[in-house]
C-alpha cells in the first residue's frame, strides 16, 4: 500500500545557514501549512512489506462529502489503521450511497457480510469556508455506536483530524494510545546539505528546522515533545544543540573540548544525558537542560555512549567497549556500578529503553549483518526482529507497538519500521533523498 | 637610539627593582620587630649586619647587570644585521616538503582495522616523520581527524573516530610534538571519504588525516 496524495507542505527555500524561524517552528508542528499544492522533496512514501497476525476487521466507509476539501479523511484513516499492521480493512460492500449517519445503515446487510466494526461520517463545509467532520464507529452486530464525535476545523487541520479519529478507533479496538497523531524526525542528506526534518508520524507535512551543509546526528526528542536535542557539525566539530519548537529558537547545550554527541532525556524533560570526551575517552554526563549542572555519570576508559534511560528514570542503558567490544550495560541512572547485559556476538550497540520499560530494542552484528533485536530485561532473553544488512538507529513508537529504524537499500538511505513483535514490517522512503536516524516524538495533548 | 633604549630599560628595572624590594621589607620589619621583641642588642646588631650586607650585595649584583647590559648593548650596535632572505623558511617551502612524493610527509593518512585504533606498524614511519617534522617546525599546528566506515551505530563510531584522532595525537606527542601544536576532532562515519557500501569503500573511510592548518585547510 503506498500513500499517493501530495503532501501539500511547502518547504522554505534553501539555506546554508541555521535555520529557526518562528514561521517554520510552527509549521513543523505539522498542522499549520497546508496552502501549496507542490509535492515536498523531503516526502516520505510508506510501503507495508509484511502482514500481522489476529488483525481486527473492520470497515471504513468513504464519508459523504470527504471529497470537496482536498485531503480525504477515510482515506487518511484507513491508511494510518492498515499501516499499524493490527487492523484487517474489509470490503466496502455495494451500497450507495453509503450511510453517513446511524439512521442510514441497513445492519441486516454489514451483518450478512460479516463487516461488524463499521466506521461511517461526513464532512460539511460552514459557509465560513471551515469544515465539521462527524465520525461515527458503529457495532453492527450489537446495532449500536462505539464511538463518535465532531469536529469543526480549518481545511487546513483536516489530516490531524483524521489522525485524530485512527487513533480513537485504535484506543477503543485495542486498548491502547494510537500514535497516528504523533511526529518523528529524522535526518535527511542532500548533495550539498544536511537537514533535520520533523513529519508527521504517516510522513507527510514534512519540514525542515535545520539545514547545513555540515552534518546533523542523533535528534531526540523531549518527553514533553516541546524540544528537540541533536549533534550538529555547523562549527566543523560535533557540538550538542537544543531546538525549542515552540518558538523556534535554540542554544547550545554542550560544547567541550572534543566531541559532543548522543543527547538523551531524562523523562522529566529537564535533564539530559550527553556523551563527552573531554576527560579522554568518551564518557557519559548529565546536564540540565539550561546547559548548567553537568555531573560525570559513567567512569571508565573504554567508550561510554549511547545513554537512553528507562521511562521510570530509574536506570541507564548504554553502549561500552570495557569489555574489549561494544556491548550493552545497564546501571543506574544516578551512576555506579554497570552490568553487562548483551553476551551474544561482538558487536551489540544503540540500546534504546521501550516505552514499558521491560525490555530495550538494540542493533546486533550478526555474520557481518547489522540487524534490529530486543531484548528482555527480566527474562534476560534476545529477539532478532530484522535481517536487515545495515540497520541502525531503532526508536520505539510511544505505545511501544512499532519501532523506526534506518537501513541502507542499494546504497541508499531509508527508513523501516517493524513491529515490536517482528510480525509487521514497512518500508519508507523518501524521493530523491537520504534519510536516516529516525527519532519518534511522544505522544501528545488532549487524546 | 637604541643603547639610550637599553639604558632606560635598566633604569627602569633598577628603580622597579629597587621600589619593591624596599617596600617589602619595610612591611616585613613592623612585623618581626614585634615577634622579636626578646631578641638581644648582639642579635638585633648582626641582624642589622646581615641586613647591610645582603643591600650591598643587592647593590653590586645591580651594578654587574647594569654593566652587562650596557655591554650587550654596545655589542648589539655593532653586531651586523642578519640576512633574513638567507635564514627565514618562506611557507611555501614548508608546503612543498610536505607535498614531496618522495617524502614520507606527503603521506598524510593512517588506516585502521574494524573497530580498531591502535595505529599499525606500518604507519609508524610516516607519524615519526611528521613528529619530526612538527618538531622542527613549532610554528606548525596540525589537525587529526579521525573517521568510520558507515557500518553500526554512529555514536559509537564519533567516539571511536575520536579515539582514533587522539592516539594520533599521543603518537605525536610521545615523539616530542608539543600538545598544542595538535589539535583532534572526529567526524564519526559522517563525512565518508569514499562512497560505496563495500569492503574498499570502508578500508579507505576508517581513517585518520593528519591536516596541516593553514596549509592542507585554511583553518
Amino acid at each position: 500500500m503506498k500513500s499517493s496524495r501530495s503532501p501539500n507542505a511547502q518547504l522554505s527555500p534553501p539555506s546554508l545557514e541555521p535555520v529557526h524561524g518562528r514561521r517554520r517552528a510552527l509549521a513543523a508542528l505539522g498542522v499549520a501549512c497546508l496552502s501549496a499544492a507542490t509535492r515536498a522533496h523531503g516526502q516520505l512514501t510508506i510501503e507495508i512489506v509484511g502482514g500481522g497476525a489476529n488483525q481486527i476487521p473492520i470497515t471504513v466507509l468513504p464519508f459523504g462529502d470527504e471529497d470537496t476539501f482536498s485531503q480525504h479523511i477515510s482515506e487518511i484513516v484507513s491508511a494510518d489503521l492498515n499501516r499499524s499492521g493490527r487492523f484487517k480493512l474489509q470490503d466496502i460492500g455495494n451500497v450507495r450511497p453509503f450511510p453517513t449517519e446511524p439512521g442510514e445503515v441497513n445492519f441486516r446487510y454489514w451483518k450478512n457480510r460479516g463487516n461488524q466494526t463499521l466506521v461511517i461520517g461526513k464532512v460539511l463545509k460552514r459557509p465560513d469556508g471551515r469544515a465539521e467532520v462527524r465520525f461515527r464507529m458503529i457495532d453492527t452486530f450489537k446495532e449500536t455506536q462505539l464511538v463518535g464525535f465532531s469536529y469543526t476545523v480549518g481545511a487546513a487541520q483536516l489530516r490531524a483530524i483524521a489522525h485524530k479519529i485512527a487513533d480513537l478507533i485504535y484506543e477503543k479496538l485495542t486498548g491502547e494510545p494510537g500514535v497516528f497523531s504523533t511526529r518523528i524526525a529524522y535526518v535527511a542528506k542532500n548533495p550539498d546539505r544536511f537537514e533535520l526534518q520533523i513529519a508527521d508520524a504517516d510522513g507527510y507535512n514534512s519540514q525542515f528546522i535545520l539545514a547545513h551543509r555540515e552534518p546533523i546526528m542523533s535528534p531526540a526528542w523531549s518527553p514533553d515533545g516541546t524540544r528537540i536535542a541533536y549533534v550538529s557539525f555547523e562549527q566543523r566539530r560535533s557540538v550538542v544543540f537544543l531546538h525549542n519548537l515552540l518558538d523556534g529558537t535554540r542554544s547550545v547545550l554542550a560544547n567541550y573540548e572534543g566531541s559532543n554527541s548522543a543527547p538523551a532525556w531524562m523523562p522529566d524533560s529537564q535533564r539530559l544525558a550527553v556523551v563527552l570526551s573531554k576527560d579522554g575517552v568518551a564518557q557519559i554526563y548529565v546536564i540540565d537542560a539550561d546547559g548548567k549542572g553537568l555531573q560525570r555519570l559513567s567512569y571508565s576508559n573504554a567508550i561510554d555512549t549511547e545513554p537512553s534511560f528507562s521511562p521510570d528514570g530509574k536506570w541507564v542503558v548504554f553502549t561500552s567497549d570495557r569489555g574489549g567490544s561494544p556491548q550493552i550495560y545497564r546501571m543506574s541512572a544516578a551512576g555506579g556500578n554497570a552490568e553487562r547485559v548483551t553476551f551474544e556476538g561482538s558487536y551489540n550497540v544503540t540500546p534504546r529503553y521501550s516505552p514499558d520499560g521491560k525490555s530495550f530494542v538494540f542493533i546486533q552484528r550478526h555474520q557481518g549483518r547489522y540487524s534490529l533485536a530486543v531484548m528482555d530485561l527480566a527474562a534476560r532473553q534476545m529477539q532478532g526482529l530484522t535481517d536487515g544488512e545495515f540497520d541502525s538507529s531503532p526508536t520505539f513508537a510511544p505505545n511501544g507497538r512499532l519501532i523506526l529504524y534506518a537501513s541502507i537499500v542499494k546504497g541508499r538511505g531509508i527508513l523501516a519500521a517493524v513491529s515490536s513483535d517482528g510480525r509487521i514490517k514497512q518500508k519508507i522512503t523518501a524521493s530523491a533523498q537520504d534519510v536516516r536516524e529516525p527519532a519518534w516524538g511522544p505522544l501528545v495533548g488532549n487524546r | 637610539m637604541k643603547k639610550l633604549l637599553i639604558g632606560i630599560c635598566v633604569a627602569a628595572l633598577l628603580v622597579s627593582g629597587c621600589g619593591t624590594k624596599g617596600s617589602s621589607s619595610s612591611g616585613k620589619a613592623s612585623v618581626e620587630d614585634r615577634s622579636l621583641d626578646n631578641k638581644t642588642d648582639a642579635q638585633k646588631a648582626a641582624d642589622a649586619q646581615s641586613k647591610a650586607d645582603a643591600a650591598a650585595r643587592q647593590a653590586a649584583d645591580d651594578k654587574r647587570k647594569q654593566d652587562d647590559a650596557r655591554k650587550a648593548a654596545d655589542q648589539a650596535v655593532v653586531k651586523p644585521l642578519p640576512d633574513t632572505r638567507m635564514s627565514a623558511k618562506p611557507l611555501t617551502d614548508v608546503a612543498s616538503m610536505l607535498k614531496d612524493p618522495g617524502s614520507p610527509l606527503s603521506k598524510r593518512s593512517v588506516y585502521y582495522d574494524f573497530d580498531m585504533y591502535n595505529i599499525r606498524e606500518e604507519f609508524q614511519p610516516s607519524i615519526e616523520a611528521h613528529a619530526k617534522f612538527l618538531v622542527e617546525h613549532k610554528e606548525l599546528r596540525v589537525r587529526i581527524e579521525g573517521n568510520c566506515d558507515e557500518r553500526g551505530s554512529r555514536e559509537y563510531n564519533l567516539a571511536l573516530g575520536q579515539r582514533r584522532a587522539d592516539s594520533v595525537k599521543r603518537a605525536l606527542t610521545l615523539l616530542g610534538v608539543t600538545p598544542k601544536q595538535v589539535e583532534t576532532v572526529s567526524f564519526g562515519s559522517e563525512k565518508p571519504k569514499a562512497i560505496g557500501s563495500n569492503e574498499e569503500a570502508w578500508a579507505e573511510n576508517r581513517r585518520s588525516d593528519i591536516v596541516y592548518i593553514g596549509i592542507d585547510s585554511s583553518q
